[in-house]
Order: C-alpha cells, then sequence, then structure tokens
C-alpha cells in the first residue's frame, strides 16, 4: 500500500491536511504533489495493491480537472477534500467513486479515522 | 425457439416430484427441485426463476399462504399451485394471493407444458426477461456461461428499482456489476453513491450515511448531508455491507423500508428516492444464524441476487480478460503491445486464480514489470507462486491419473495456515519481483524506484529484506 496527497500548492491548509495524514498512518512515507500533472505522471508507473490517494480540490474546475484521471486512478482508494457541499460539486466526486469526502474547512478528524482504518486494514 | 428458463418445484412427494422435473426437462428448460417450502424460498432468493411449481400443502406450511413471500416484486416468479385433494376456497385464495394457477390432480404432462409456454409467452411479452445483449456492460468482460446468467440478471435488476445484493468470492467485480446495474437503469443522470462498510470507523457510520446538522458534535462547523440523501433519484452501493455495525443495521432497516430518516442532531426528517444495490462475500444467511446480521434487513435487501461467479469456473473468460487488462496497462505504462507464447496462455488457463480479478490484473502488471523491453510474453515472466501452483497440480494430476507412470511424490504434509500460505506465498513473490526488477533496471537504484514507485529508503529497505544486492550486478 502506498499514500498519496494531492493539494495544489503549499498552504497552511495544506499543511493541516498533510499533518492530519501523517498522523493517521505514522511511519508511512507520503508522496505529496503539488500539481495535478505530476500526480497523473506519477499514476503512469507502478502503484501498490490497496493504495490510498487523497486528493484535494481547490474549487470546482480542478475537480472537474480529476474526472480526466480516470482509468489511473481506478484502483486506488479515493479520498476527496471538496471546496464546498453544494450539490454540483458532490455530483462531479461521486464520479470519483470516493471512499470518504469531507470539505476543506473541516478539522479532518472523520478524514484521519478512515485512513487509519484503511492502512490498519492493509496489514 | 424458446431460451432455456430456470424452473423450480417445490412438491414433497418426490414421485410426483419427478414427474413435474422430467415434463419440464422434456421442453429444454432448467428444473430445479426443493422438497420443503423452506429450501424452496431458500432457492428462490439465491437463483433467478421464471416459473415455480408450488405444491398446496407441504410439510412445514401451507405453499398457498408461502405465495405472498415468493411474489414480492415485479421480477418474481410467476407460481402455478399443485395439489392432490383440490378445493374451491383454496383455488380462491391461491388466486387473491397472486398465483398465476392453481392445478389439481390429475396432472399430465401436457397440462404442465401448457402452463409453461403461457407463462413464458407472457413473461418475455411483459419484457421480464433481461436482454444482456443490449447492455451497457462497462468494463464486464467475456462471455462465458456463467458470466452471461450473471448478466441476465444484472439486466433484470437495471430494469426494475428492486433491492439487490450482489454475492461472490473477493475479487469477482461486484462494485463494476454495481456500477452496471446504475448505468443501464432509469437512474443513471444520478449520483452513483459508494459506501464503502469496511473503510468507514463504527464512530463515523451514522453521520457519514445519515449526515449532520451544524454542531451537532465537535468538528460539525457545518451541516452536511450524507450519502443516502447524496443517492437522491441515484443507486446507493453498500459494498460490504456484512461490515455495517449491527447497531446501525436497524436504523437503516428504517431507512430501506420507509426512505426516511433523520440526520444526526437534525430537527426533521428528511427523504430520499435511492434505489439500493449492495455487495458482500460474507454468507449472511451464516450471519444471521451467528446473531451477526439482521433477518429482518437481509430480508429486505434480497429482492434478487446476483452471485457473481469466480473466475476458476468461467475459464473461458481469461484470455479475453487477459488481453484486455494488458491493453489498459500498455496505455498506463506507455508500452509497446506484446506478443504471448502459448506456455503463457497455458498457465493463466491452469491457475485457479483463487483471488479472481483483482488477482489476474495484479499479476498481470507484476508480468508486464517481469517482462521489461522483451516483445513476447512468457509463462516465465508471470509471478513465481503462480508457476509454482501450476507445476505443482499438474504432477498431482499426474500422480492421480492410475495410467500415468507412478510418480515420486513427497509424503504429504499438513497444509499451512492460510495466513502463513499467504504469507509464504505473498514473500516468494515480492522476493522474485525484486530480482527480476533489478535485473531489468541493471541494479540503478533510481530507474528501479521510477519503475516500481517506491521510494529510494523503502526499495533499499525491501532489497535488504530479500536479500538482495542493491547495486548493478557483477558478472
Amino acid at each position: 500500500m502506498q499514500i498519496f496527497h494531492y493539494e495544489i500548492a503549499d498552504s497552511s491548509e495544506g499543511r493541516r491536511l498533510e499533518d492530519a495524514l501523517l498522523a493517521a498512518a505514522p511511519g508511512w512515507e507520503i508522496e505529496r504533489f503539488t500539481r495535478l500533472a505530476d500526480f497523473r505522471e506519477r499514476m503512469h508507473y507502478f502503484v501498490e495493491p490497496d493504495s490510498i490517494a487523497v486528493l484535494a480540490a481547490a474549487n470546482a474546475r480542478e475537480l472537474k480537472e480529476m474526472q480526466d484521471l480516470g482509468d489511473l486512478i481506478q484502483d486506488i482508494g479515493i479520498i476527496l477534500v471538496l471546496p464546498d457541499w453544494q450539490e454540483s460539486t458532490l455530483r462531479q466526486a461521486h464520479l470519483l467513486r470516493p471512499r470518504f469526502c469531507c470539505q476543506k474547512n473541516d478539522n479532518y478528524a472523520g478524514l484521519h479515522q478512515i485512513v487509519r482504518k484503511m492502512v490498519e486494514a492493509s496489514h | 425457439m424458446r431460451a432455456p428458463e430456470n424452473i423450480l418445484v417445490i412438491h414433497n412427494d418426490r414421485q410426483r416430484c419427478q414427474m413435474i422435473l422430467d415434463a419440464v426437462s422434456h421442453l429444454g428448460h432448467a428444473p430445479s427441485c426443493a422438497h420443503s417450502l423452506s429450501e424452496g424460498l431458500r432457492k428462490i432468493t439465491s437463483g433467478a426463476f421464471a416459473l415455480v411449481f408450488l405444491e398446496a400443502r407441504l410439510p412445514d406450511g401451507s405453499g398457498v399462504e408461502g405465495i405472498t413471500k415468493i411474489k414480492v416484486n415485479e421480477l418474481s416468479p410467476e407460481i402455478v399451485i399443485t395439489t392432490t385433494q383440490g378445493s374451491p376456497d383454496e383455488a380462491e385464495q391461491a388466486i387473491a394471493n397472486g398465483a398465476w394457477d392453481y392445478i389439481a390432480a390429475p396432472i399430465s404432462p401436457e397440462l404442465i407444458q401448457l402452463h409453461i409456454d403461457q407463462i413464458l409467452d407472457y413473461r418475455t411479452e411483459k419484457g421480464h426477461r433481461g436482454s444482456s445483449l443490449s447492455l451497457d456492460r462497462k468494463e464486464i468482460i467475456g462471455n462465458s456461461k456463467p458470466l452471461a446468467a450473471s448478466l441476465n440478471l444484472l439486466a433484470q435488476a437495471a430494469q426494475s428499482d428492486v433491492n439487490v445484493i450482489l454475492t461472490g468470492e473477493t475479487g469477482t467485480g461486484k462494485e463494476l456489476f454495481a456500477r452496471a446495474i446504475h448505468a443501464n437503469s432509469r437512474r443513471r443522470q444520478g449520483n452513483f453513491v459508494v459506501v464503502d462498510c469496511t473503510a468507514l470507523p463504527e464512530t463515523l457510520v451514522e453521520s457519514v450515511l445519515f449526515g449532520h446538522a451544524r454542531g451537532s458534535f465537535t468538528g460539525a462547523y457545518v451541516s452536511q448531508d450524507g450519502l443516502i440523501k447524496q443517492a437522491d433519484k441515484g443507486t446507493l452501493f453498500l459494498d460490504e455491507i456484512g461490515e455495517l455495525p449491527l447497531a446501525m443495521q436497524k436504523s437503516f432497516l428504517r431507512v430501506i423500508q420507509e426512505h426516511r430518516f433523520r440526520p444526526v442532531g437534525g430537527g426533521s426528517e428528511v427523504t430520499s428516492d435511492f434505489r439500493l444495490v449492495v455487495a458482500t462475500h460474507r454468507d449472511l444467511d451464516l450471519m444471521v444464524r451467528l446473531g451477526k446480521f439482521r433477518e429482518d434487513l437481509l430480508f429486505r435487501l434480497r429482492s434478487l441476487v446476483i452471485e457473481l461467479p469466480p473466475l476458476r469456473e468461467r475459464r473461458d473468460d481469461i484470455k479475453d480478460l487477459i488481453l484486455h487488462y494488458m491493453d489498459q496497462l500498455y496505455q498506463r505504462y506507455r508500452l509497446a503491445p506484446k506478443q504471448y507464447s502459448s506456455d503463457f496462455w497455458n498457465v493463466t488457463g491452469q491457475y485457479p486464480w483463487p483471488g479472481n480479478i483483482r488477482e489476474l490484473i495484479q499479476a498481470l502488471e507484476k508480468t508486464l514489470l517481469s517482462a521489461g523491453g522483451e516483445s513476447v510474453i512468457h509463462s516465465k515472466h508471470l509471478p513465481t507462486h503462480i508457476r509454482i501452483q501450476v507445476a505443482r497440480d499438474r504432477v498431482q494430476s499426474t500422480a492421480k491419473d492410475p495410467e500415468a507412470p507412478a510418480a515420486q511424490l513427497p509424503a504429504p504434509t499438513a497444509p499451512l495456515s492460510l495466513k502463513e500460505f499467504h504469507r509464504t506465498a505473498v514473500s516468494a513473490a515480492e522476493k522474485q519481483y525484486f530480482k527480476d526488477l533489478m535485473e531489468f533496471t541493471a541494479g540503478d537504484i533510481a530507474d528501479a524506484c521510477r519503475v516500481s514507485g517506491l521510494s529510494r529508503s523503502r526499495l533499499y529497505a525491501l532489497l535488504k529484506k530479500y536479500l538482495l544486492p542493491p547495486g548493478p550486478k557483477s558478472h
């Protein structure tokens, strides 16, 4: 299992999410990407089974761009951090078949629990 | 000529039962039998029957009263009540309960044929026989008989709104089937919402499913719709429903019945018009007997059961599956397509694939990495544990063959525990993988990291674990 984290740029919000991930998966190396193109490129190489990708969409446009990842992420457990909880956003989100969604202003307690459970299940 | 249909005969008198079964077989249909009402009901929930010949009086209950348990939705089979002692009141009750007809002895093969023809004509006209030909199959690959039977049920499921349970071993493609049901249904414009019950911690299930009101718990800064509401006008897919906590099962039962619920901390109830599809690799009947799954919930869920065949039972599909997934992998890894040797097809065709399609895909990925720049894929590129298993099976089947010369086999040993077997097999496969990886990259660590997708530190750690040299090979 591997853990990937995409978020558009370094920010306090991004660090908060990264901290939540590190706390949920202590000892795991988290591959971090700040450009969607880099994450896409990475998906062209070997990914271990049962891997997780936490993708934070800054806005609706970026969430739409994530749809283009298509088959590249079909075997990865996707966790989405969404810009808002609007119906149109959720509609786009479900096209990626996420295992969990939360909002970017969340305290990430739910995300922490989900990631921890997925990491534990992979052992 | 009419397509063969599954027809069930429920009769406690074995001689009379056999007469009806013979008539059904003679017409080219697939007969099944049960000798009690409970056995019959079990068979109906786990198979797709077009018609049931149901004896009026059975040792464990009344067939006439059992009709309402069978006719639960528009996809349910038609029922013909059979009886040795006809009664006008019973006939009236049978028809009122939804039976197609009530026939009393003497029951001839001609009478059986007449009812079968009438009922199948009726079902064809009503379009009950789902056609898998026009299905959007998504990525469901193959044309084997077991798969075709599942696809027919998928087509039926897509035409209606009934609850569906997808059963089958891990890796058989249950989520793919769930997506195909949604994509072929009238709800295809709505959301397909996945609830992964294995990933959801017990403390989160309620708020994730039902949503929550602002301030209902620490961290609930805003009100959020839960997944059930997000599936409004779409499909709610509960993957591995056997993992749903028992306490939640009761709340969820009410949601299925009424399609209304109260979000956590919410003042009023909300509604959601969702279609439910669930999947499990567990034996839910056994879980009910062990008190780990609610019987009333299981009863509600299983309007239609689609059992997905394991890959070992659809060997005819293996070649198509390999070609399909290899094409995907070529695109993903940006590789030119390769050719396949006959020994590759032999080994992949003989291996039992206990992890089903998921295992097949992972094995193909490793095979491709192992083959590197070679233009033809041979069996030697397959993961080692697969080749070992096939070689062992071959030796064993030769030893069992009385015509074959006596083989010198080691004395049988006690099998390992499954966990131990799994650990050993994974270690052997990983060791081979890293050996192949280092050979392919000529010991170039940066290149090996790029190909394997591993970080440098993890790669070193794994090479150390398998006692493999980290640098270029010296010849």
